[in-house]
């Protein structure tokens, strides 16, 4: 609700009473106000599609130490669409994750001095990547090594 | 009397505790030229329209931290935000988020000051020092070592970005944490023992879950965001070696 | 339009060395000092002189001490040199500590019901001002006139006729301070009330400024003129104005002795003139010892 402001001088006098105390305005809905929260929240939310993964894995772990009928079976669901599904949501929710990791990573870190000159934290960003590129890579290469 | 010329219209919340219980907007029109800051446009408001409108300001340059407010939701020193960045307008102006509201767009800051005297933010010598002894030297990677953390004017606009401090003011928050960093990394200064305590509290680093807009709005790039996550890990190996020495880890 | 070129010295120096200079070009201007000049303008930084204070920061009037830029304890001469100013205030603000705190310890307690007066007597103007409904004239009207007319007779060159007529317009915007009508009534947070009051103390400061500066007949530090007293006169004025407050009249000026001690007043020459000055100086001293 606006009120014009009336030009020239405003109201006179109003009547005085004993002021009301400092007004505090409420947090409710505050991670909706501003773009920058919004993608706080969804950086935060991204945790739970990594403990997701880690239940899936870890149930599969379970599963191949209690037999092969077990370990089939955890496969064979894994093969699934509705798995599948699953699967790229969490894929996309961990990139997601990883980037928004890696950009925050930075302010964890103490100042680090390379060859008399600050370590960027585009640098530091860029290290975490890398990082992540050669343990895919890794992966990867042990995965299609071992391939049945 | 008409004003011609260009003009915008700026919305502020205005609260007078003598005359509401809450706050309402007001709008006014104010003439505009290329340079007027967000504050030139109050300044005028209050000049000309409307002489009861308050709001803390000083240096109009940025470097005395009076004149922090929302600007369309976003927190800003209003002497260094520009009208002509914020055309056509409305333009929303509202007292800095996350502090109890006084008057129109003054903020309650007696608790950031009494967060401020707490971290005792001066240098405490290692050993006592005559003027005989002469100055202290301090080699350039020594001085980068605190420099940006230095910086910060005051101006509490990472408090209104941090949403930890709006669910929780007792946090400690980012601007006080940074000064504290700012002296413990100061190869002048002795005190971290005594300031430990504020950063190992539940209120001191551990509040901070690293949402780091803090670090994006402030006008002087201290980063306080850095400031307070890299010493989670002073505040953990604080924690764990003191039951290795009794000093806690130092030698 | 004048430019300041720091071109020459490279972003990295310009960054590392004047920081705060650079932002505020950037963010204020959008010049880059790296690439571009800096337009320049004069404009009032810092006033010198002030309540008179004596080694301790003590003032004429018992108990009241000051220090910094509202005080004048004699350092800074007619034009107060680049970064003295924050020095001043490290030096002289623990002597006024120290000096306020010992007078406070042992000075013994006046008459209550008299000072109790006074007490009101000042309390009662204060609220003259938020209480008066109508009186016509804008706080903000009176000071631009103010600024202005300080800007126009007692800028950077004066001569009789400007600086009279600032003595006139200040004199005028006196009278009208008294008809001085606040928006705000209210009692808690009430900006509007403080600014009417400071506009009062800013009429009587610019008053003792422009009264001062008529009566000087003499160019001297910041005061320069452009009719007739262009140089210096250390026979007459070699001494510091003294503007006593009388009220709703004009302040009476009177003099006072300077204490020289090291520095001996000299012409402060700039460019060539100034390393002929330098040289010549240096040669006097060497010839001394």
């Amino acid at each position: 609700m606006i009120r014009n402001a009336e030009p020239g001088r405003p109201a006179s006098t109003p009547s005085l009473r004993p002021p009301a105390p400092p007004y505090v305005r409420p947090m409710q809905g505050w991670w909706q106000r501003n773009p920058f929260f919004v993608r706080y929240m969804v950086r935060e939310a991204t945790a739970v599609a990594v403990a997701m993964y880690a239940l899936v894995l870890t149930l599969g772990v379970v599963c191949l130490a209690a037999g092969e009928a077990a370990w089939n079976g955890w496969f064979d669901a894994m093969r699934t669409p509705w798995s599948i599904g699953l699967h790229a949501v969490l894929l996309v929710a961990m990139v997601v994750h990883a980037k928004s990791w890696f950009d925050i990573m930075p302010k964890t870190m103490p100042m680090i001095v390379v060859g008399g000159r600050r370590l960027s934290a585009e640098a530091i960003t860029r290290g975490g990547w890398a990082a992540t590129g050669l343990a895919c890579a890794l992966l990867f290469a042990l995965a299609w090594w071992w391939r049945p | 009397m008409s004003e011609p010329g260009p003009t915008i219209q700026i919305e502020v919340l205005r609260y007078r505790p003598e005359q509401e219980d809450k706050p309402v907007w007001q709008r006014y029109t104010v003439p505009f030229t290329d340079d007027m800051s967000v504050l030139q446009g109050l300044q005028h408001i209050k000049d000309e329209l409307d002489g009861t409108l308050s709001f803390r300001w000083s240096c109009r340059m940025a470097i005395c931290g009076s004149c922090g407010m929302m600007v369309n939701g976003k927190p800003e020193l209003s002497c260094k935000t520009f009208l002509r960045d914020l055309l056509p307008g409305p333009v929303r102006i509202e007292a800095l988020a996350h502090f109890p509201i006084e008057r129109d767009l003054v903020v309650s800051v007696g608790e950031f000051v009494k967060k401020l005297e707490a971290i005792k933010p001066y240098l405490i010598p290692k050993l006592p020092r005559t003027l005989a002894e002469g100055e202290y030297l301090q080699t350039p990677a020594q001085l980068e070592q605190f420099e940006q953390y230095s910086s910060c004017i005051n101006c509490m606009l990472c408090y209104a970005a941090c949403p930890q401090f709006g669910l929780d003011p007792g946090f400690a928050g980012p601007g006080v944490l940074a000064l504290l960093h700012r002296y413990n990394a100061d190869s002048r200064d002795g005190g971290r023992d005594e300031r430990m305590p504020i950063l190992n509290a539940e209120e001191g680093v551990w509040s901070c879950t690293a949402v780091g807009y803090c670090s994006e709005v402030c006008p002087k790039h201290v980063d306080p965001a850095n400031a307070v996550n890299q010493n989670k890990v002073n505040s953990a190996k604080d924690y764990f070696l003191r039951f290795l020495t009794p000093k806690g880890g130092r030698p | 339009m004048l430019h300041l070129d720091l071109r020459h010295l490279g972003e990295q120096k310009l960054r590392e060395r004047l920081p705060q200079i650079y932002e505020l070009a950037v963010e204020y201007l959008g010049v880059d000092p790296a690439t571009a000049p800096i337009p320049v303008l004069p404009a009032v930084h810092y006033t010198m002189g002030g309540i008179i204070a004596d080694g301790s920061t003590a003032s004429t009037l018992t108990g009241l001490y000051s220090v910094g830029e509202c005080s004048s304890v004699g350092v800074h001469g007619a034009n107060r040199l680049g970064s003295n100013s924050l020095t001043e205030l490290l030096v002289f603000g623990k002597v006024a500590g120290a000096a306020a705190a010992r007078h406070a310890v042992t000075v013994a307690h006046g008459n209550g019901a008299a000072l109790g007066l006074l007490a009101e007597a000042a309390r009662d103007r204060a609220l003259a001002i938020v209480l008066r409904q109508g009186g016509g004239e804008r706080i903000a009207t009176l000071r631009r006139e103010m600024a202005q007319s300080m800007e126009d007779g007692c800028g950077i060159y004066r001569s009789a006729q400007t600086m009279q007529a600032t003595c006139d317009k200040l004199a005028e915007l006196k009278q009208r301070c008294q008809r001085v009508q606040v928006d705000d009534h209210s009692r808690g947070w009430n900006t509007e009330w403080l600014l009417a009051i400071e506009l009062g103390y800013l009429l009587d400061v610019a008053q003792a400024m422009a009264h001062s500066a008529l009566h000087r007949k003499e160019s001297r530090g910041s005061h320069q003129r452009l009719d007739g007293f262009e140089q210096r006169d250390d026979v007459n004025f070699l001494q510091h104005s003294l503007a006593y407050f009388t009220g709703d009249d004009a302040p009476r000026i009177a003099y006072g002795p300077v204490t020289i001690t090291h520095s001996q007043p000299a012409t402060r020459a700039y460019g060539a003139a100034g390393e002929q000055a330098e040289a010549e100086r240096k040669t006097r001293e060497t010839s001394h010892v």
